[in-house]
Order: C-alpha cells, then structure tokens, then sequence
C-alpha cells in the first residue's frame, strides 16, 4: 500500500498568455507556504481534485477548485486585473505500490476534454512525450468505482488496495468508496476540521460507513468477519434452492405414475442419507396399500422369470372361462374401488379449497387487527381518547361496537390467536394436500390395474378359442406388460439414486456452511485488532501529551472498541472541547492512524494531507509539536502540509526537525514564458 | 378408535360423570369491524375522501359497505369512469357504523351539524396524519386512492339506486 505525490503542476492558458505552477514534493515532512488568497488552499485542492476524490469536499465538481483555475484570475498583482481562464489542467505525478510512477491529468476547463475524464500515463511528468501512450480513464459518474475503466478503479489498484463489498441499506451490498476512506488521509481547510472524518459523503448507502472505513484502513479483521458472514448466508441460501429445485423437479416426474416419495425433505438438510427416516419411493397397489418400490421390483422381476421359463410353467390352465370369470371379477373391484377413490378425491379437493378460503380470510383479519394495535400505539389521540372514559356520560367506552357488554379479546390477544389459527389450518393444509397428492397416485395406480385386467380378459378370450402349444396369450400379455413397467420403474430407480448422490453433495456443502458460520467470531476484535488499536491508543494518547491537549486528563481517552474513535468515559470525544483541541485531536488522530501502519500490516498508504486551519480555530495551536511529530517516523510517510504562517515564525517552527519547504512567492499561478 | 384404558360398567360411568362442572367465561375474539379503533379510522379516512371534505351519513354506510370486499372496491372504482355498474349492489346499513360515527363524534374527531354531513375537526386531520404516517390501515387507503378525485353525493346515490345512463 503505498501513495505519494511527488510533482504537482497547474496550467492555464488564458487571453494573457499561459500561467501555472510547478511544486515538487518530497517525501517526509513536506511544508507548503502561501499567503491565504493567494492559492494555497487551490494547491491542497488540486491534488484532491486530479485524483477525482472532489465529492469529498464538495456536490459539485465544477466549483472543486477555486476560480483562478476556472473562471478568471489575476495576472497583474499589483492592479489585481483579472483574465478569463480559456483552458486549464491539473497533472499529478504520484508514486504507488511497488514504487510504480504515474502521472494523472484532468482537465477543468477545455474545450474538447470534459471534467469527467482523467488521462493516465506511465511516466514520470517531465519524461512525458506526445508518443507516450495514454490511458483515458472517467470519474465522478455511474461505475467509476467499480468499472473497468473507472479511474476509482485503476488508483485502487495503483495504490494496492482492494475496495470491499459492504453491506448497505435494504439488503444491498456497495463499495467501499476512495472519498469515504481518504477523510483519514487527507484535511481539507473549510470544514475538514469539524471532527475526525468531517467530510464524510454517504452516497452509496453503506451502513455504518465511518467504522467500517477504519477497519478497511487499518485491515481490521474483525470487518473480515462480517462480509464473510454475509457470504456465507448468500452462499446457503443458495444451497437451500438448489436442494428445494432438485427435490420439487424429482417429485414432478413422479407425479401421475402412481408412485410417491417419502421421507425427501423440501428443507436443506445438514446430513444426508438420514438413518432414521431414510428416504424412499413407494408404488400404489391400488388399494389403501403401498409397496416399496425395490420390494415391488423384485417382485415384479421374479414373475418375469416365471413367465420367461416356459418349462415351469404348469401345462395350460383347461379352465380358462373360470379364470376369466376370476379376473372379470378383480376387474369390477378395481373399477367399484376407483369409483369409491375418485369420490374421496373430489371431497378432498373441496376440503382443501375451504381450508385455503379460511386461511385467506384469516389473514385479512390479521392485518386489520395488526393495524388496530399499531393505531393503539401510536400513543395518538385516537387510542387515548377511545381508551378513555366517555367525555359526555363519563361511562368507560366499550371496547367493541357490538350492543351489549360483552367481554372481548384486547387487539394483540386478537393477534396470537389468528397467528394460532393459521398455523393450524396451515398444517391442516398441508396434511390435507399430502393426502390428496397420495389419493391422486393411488387412482391412478388402480386405472393402470384396471387396463392391465381387461387386456388379461382379452387375452384369455384367445387362449380360449385357439389353444396354443406354447405360451399363453394371457403370459404373453403379462410379459410385456411387466418388461414395460420395470422399463419405466428402473428409470425412475436411477433418477432417484441420482439426486440421492445430489442431495448428499449439497448437505456436506451445507454442514460445512453451517460450521464455517458458527466459527466465526461474534462481530469481535482479534487479538491482531486489539494490538492495532492498543497501540493507535498509545501514538494518540503520546501526542495529546506532546500538543498541549488541555480539555482534560489524557489518561481518561480511550479509543473505543465498537467506533474506534476516541472518547473519554463513553463519551465522543469531540463533542466538548475547545476548538483548537479538536484541531489536536484530529491532528493527533490521523497521524496516530499513520503510526499504526508503520508498525502493522495495515492498508494507509503512508500519506497524509493538512491543510492548515482557519485561524480563529488554530490560533493556540502550536504548530511546532505537531510538526516535529509528522516529521518522525518511518522512511516511507509524507505528511504535507500547507500553510500561510508568516515565514519567520514557520522557520522558528521548522527550526530543528527534518523537513522540506516549498515557499510559493506572491500568486501560486505565475505567467510562464 | 382404541379400546378405552379402563374397563368400566354403565353405573360407574355415571357416577364417575356426577361431579360438579366449572365454567369460565372467557373473552370473545371479535371481528376487526367491530373494533372501535379501527372503525373510527376508516370512518375518518372515508370524511377525507368525500368531496369539500364532507360526508353525508348514506356516503358513510355505502363507503364503508363498498370497503368490505375487493369486488365492492372495484365497484367503487368504476363508479368515476361511468362504465355500468353490473350487478346491482345490495347496501346494507350496519349499526356497528353508527356506533363508531357517534363515538367519532364523542371524542371530538369528527363533527356534525343536526343532521347535516360529517367533518373532520383539527383533531381528527391531526390523528389521520399520524396514521397515515405510521401506514396502517394502507389496503383501505388504497382502495380509496383508486377512486378518481372526490366521492360526491351523485356518485353515492349511483350506487344506492342504480340505473343504466
């Protein structure tokens, strides 16, 4: 994680010929003076606006910059003579992850190149020539975070960040966005020094974005946790619908072959195949009994091979017309039972569509009663008044518009009641259609029967008139009825042991789902967080001491657990203090934030901006602690900062701490020749 | 059904029925219609929607008749468009209605002159705009929403005594 800027230049090409500016920047302690008015603040802001983070500090990117470098600005500082601004840029040339050089231009004002679009190149600024390619890149519109050509999505990269997924408002997730992260990094003069993260844009929704840009630039696990939870949930819910398809789309094609499922759960299910229920396919005999479907197969199979041994076969029954009559027989039975079932069936269906009709009305009611206890709620005058006595008779006001006395259920008793009812009717429901779905088979298991018992009549009627040597119609008959259902019946065997292995698949990815969720910390610091913020604790706690901090005792601030920001005995810290601490505070804060990366894997690119406050707010401040502090530290920290302090006491300040100066003389922007 | 867990002869069956029942009276669930609260509310919601924010007591029962079913409610929404009603609606007055209109008077959120029409007070706009606010009662305001502009008299009486244009 690393940024720098290392080359600042502004141009404007106006009707008085071309104006700009040029400021290197070291790293370290880099102190930028002007006077105020002078361009100060449009340099600090320059650096904002050519890494399209502008919405940090403003809604509207056209006045992100101070109008000398958009309107008009003053050539002759003597007369202060304006001239308008034809066209102007800003170029930075900033260093990245793995020491990587880029330079980034964006246009405020020009004629051809709009303020959406940001030029990258590979190369240092002086090094750039007409032929070195170009990358163009788009910000502050739809996708510029999260497209591929977004610049967002490029300096995230550049920087070596990886931008995570937050949950947001109504179940959405977002981007983390640079301008929520970079309140940390960067103090703008106008209101950055309202608090710690002043200028915090919430515009994608992400809940509880300040806390959870810390954990980002801190690369607190404890952030980990909660976008793997979500993770985790979206990855069940998915599971949950693939199980419900699988078993729905099995049990589809079973339906109408007069064969049922049992024990195959609708729900995901954590262990699979389950011993106590184990799962399994029954065929209808026709009558209120059902078979096994292996045991049913098996059978089935041994009486093909009877059939097929013509040798065990007993010698041709002679009395066939008392067979006939026996089957005849079985086949008024079997059509008398489909009768009887078909009836059950209609009664069934009819009790099922009462039972939804109760159900509808049950809800309706429910509603109405859910509003009558919001209404009692609402602590309006409407339940007050009616909760009252009678204003006229002083009589108590009955609680319902019935005539009589009667006593009657209050509105949330009125609730749980209909809630009971629903369940019961609901699981009535659901009994019901089981059985109607059972009934359904069974018909036609008895239609199936009853065909397979007139095409046994007719065979027989043959046997009967033309004795065969061999084989029986009747057996022949029987044989290729029997080969066709085991056909169809090992068909549906397979389909069953295929979504057995399926389901089996998806309970181990569930059992592991659900372990993985319930290993995962409640919402808590590790031990890693805890280190990062103990020792944020410390750098903040040390500099208060070295700034003055005078609102009170430092030994009271604590850097909160849940927030991570200071405060004193669960109180934020900067809601009472004077305001040159609060300047302290955030100075000291930002800095601390600094620190932490210096000594942890975190993700501050070890770059920090202040631009300096306004001086009623900053005017007990001493500069010099805070700047000796910035300029400590590890070899890879830049700490700008820009201010309009007169020279001889910036130089008092600066005296004995390492630092570099850059004194910008009368107007930032200066006519070139 | 199972044989019973005990064998027992007829008299001792009825001595053992000999004992002294209790009963408790307990509350009755009733309907939401006949809940004052929300009675009370409708009857509001229904002031608001009839035209200069007045409502004649037949406006009151065909209105709050006409929000009792979905098909009543397309009824009332037909009722603007001119299109022919198609069967003809059987209002019923109920009494429970005007029980929660005198008490809609009695607590002050509706007025009344003699046997003018209903209106709202300062107090009854004030409890509307919190339950509208807390959205309760949304199906029924919606089904009055459907309706194009205000409820008048002409429209009521549509309903009341219908007869092709």
């Amino acid at each position: 994680m690393n940024l720098k800027v290392r080359r600042l230049r502004l141009r404007a090409q106006t009707g008085q010929g071309t104006f700009g500016a040029d400021i290197p920047f070291s790293k370290g302690l880099m102190v930028v003076r002007a006077e105020n008015s002078r361009g100060k603040s449009t340099a600090v802001q320059s650096i904002l606006f050519a890494l399209g983070l502008e919405r940090m500090i403003t809604t509207q990117p056209a006045s992100a910059l101070t109008s000398a470098m958009r309107d008009r600005l003053i050539y002759d500082p003597t007369t202060k003579a304006e001239t308008s601004v034809v066209s102007s840029r800003v170029a930075v040339e900033i260093e990245g992850a793995n020491g990587e050089v880029a330079t980034v231009t964006r246009w405020v004002v020009d004629d051809s190149l709009g303020p959406n679009l940001v030029r990258v190149q590979h190369a240092p600024i002086d090094d750039i020539t007409p032929e070195k390619p170009v990358d163009d890149y788009y910000v502050g519109r739809q996708g510029g975070a999260t497209r591929e050509r977004g610049f967002h999505v490029w300096l995230a990269g550049f920087i070596g960040w990886t931008m995570p997924e937050l949950p947001a408002r109504e179940g959405r997730t977002s981007k983390l966005y640079m301008e929520q992260v970079f309140p940390l990094l960067f103090v703008e003069q106008r209101r950055g020094w309202g608090g710690i993260q002043a200028q915090m844009p919430a515009f994608s929704g992400v809940t509880e974005v300040r806390r959870r840009a810390i954990e980002f630039l801190l690369a607190l696990e404890v952030g980990q946790y909660e976008l793997t939870r979500q993770r985790l949930r979206a990855r069940e819910a998915e599971l949950a619908n693939g199980w419900h398809l699988s078993v729905a789309a099995f049990e589809q094609s079973l339906a109408g072959s007069g064969l049922k499922s049992l024990g195959l759960p609708d729900r995901l299910q954590t262990t699979w195949p389950d011993e106590s229920h184990p799962a399994d396919v029954s065929v209808s005999l026709g009558d209120e009994n059902w078979q096994p479907l292996d045991d049913f197969m098996a059978a089935a199979s041994a009486e093909l091979a009877r059939l097929d041994t013509p040798e065990t076969n007993p010698t041709v029954d002679a009395n066939v017309s008392a067979r006939i009559i026996e089957t005849l027989d079985a086949a008024r039975q079997v059509r008398a039972l489909d009768l009887a079932l078909r009836e059950e069936l209609l009664r069934d269906e009819t009790e099922l569509r009462s039972i939804g009709h109760r159900i509808d009305s049950l809800t309706e009611d429910l509603r109405q009663h859910q509003d009558i206890v919001v209404l009692q709620k609402l602590g309006s005058p409407v339940a007050e008044q009616l909760a009252a006595d009678c204003p006229v008779c002083h009589q108590h006001l009955p609680a319902s518009l019935l005539p009589g006395d009667v006593p009657t259920m209050t509105a949330s008793e009125s609730v749980e009641y209909i809630k009971k009812q629903i369940d019961l009717f609901e699981a009535m429901r659901t009994d019901a259609d089981q059985a109607a779905i059972a009934k359904r088979e069974r018909w036609i298991a008895l239609r199936q029967r009853g065909d397979a018992l007139n095409l046994q009549v007719q065979a027989l009627r043959d046997d009967l008139t033309s004795s065969t040597g061999g084989i029986t119609a009747e057996d022949a008959a029987l044989r290729v009825e029997l080969r066709d259902r085991l056909q169809r019946l090992e068909g549906v065997v397979e389909r069953f042991d295929e979504l057995q292995v399926q389901l089996e698949g998806l309970a181990v990815e569930s059992a592991a789902v659900k372990a993985a969720l319930r290993d995962l910390p409640k919402d808590e610091l590790s031990g890693k967080d805890r280190k990062k913020l103990r020792a944020l604790h410390h750098s903040f706690v040390d500099q208060l001491r070295a700034y003055d901090f005078g609102s009170f005792s430092n030994d009271m601030v604590q850097i909160g657990y849940d927030d991570y920001l200071p405060r004193r005995e669960d109180f934020d810290l900067q809601a009472d203090i004077s305001a040159s601490d609060s300047v302290r505070v955030i100075w000291a804060y930002l800095l601390g934030l600094l620190e932490v990366g210096e000594q942890f894997d975190t993700n501050h690119p070890g770059f920090v901006v202040f631009d300096e406050p306004k001086q009623q707010s900053a005017k007990d401040v001493s500069f010099a602690a805070l700047l000796k502090r910035a300029s400590g530290g590890g070899p890879n920290r830049q700490v700008i900062f820009a201010t309009s302090e007169p020279l001889e006491s910036l130089k008092a300040m600066l005296e004995d701490v390492q630092h570099t100066l850059h004194v910008v003389d009368g107007y930032l922007l200066q006519k070139l020749s | 059904m199972s044989a019973l867990p005990v064998d027992l002869d007829d008299s001792a069956v009825l001595g053992w029925l000999d004992a002294p029942m209790n009963f408790t009276a307990r509350a009755d669930p009733i309907s939401p219609d006949f809940r004052p609260e929300r009675r009370v509310a409708v009857c509001m919601l229904i002031v608001d929607k009839c035209r200069a924010g007045k409502a004649s007591w037949k406006a009151m029962h065909v209105l709050s008749w006409a929000l009792q079913s979905p098909k009543r409610v397309d009824m009332l929404t037909n009722l603007k468009n001119g299109a022919n009603l198609l069967d003809i609606p059987v209002v019923r007055f109920e009494p429970a209605l005007d029980r929660a209109l005198d008490l809609a008077l009695g607590v002050g959120f509706l007025t009344r002159d003699g046997v003018g029409p209903f209106e709202l007070t300062g107090a009854g706009r004030e409890a509307l705009a919190e339950m509208r606010e807390a959205r309760v009662l949304e199906q029924e305001a919606a089904a009055l929403a459907a309706v194009n502009g205000k409820v008048s008299n002409r429209d009521v009486e549509r309903l009341l005594e219908w007869r092709s244009r």
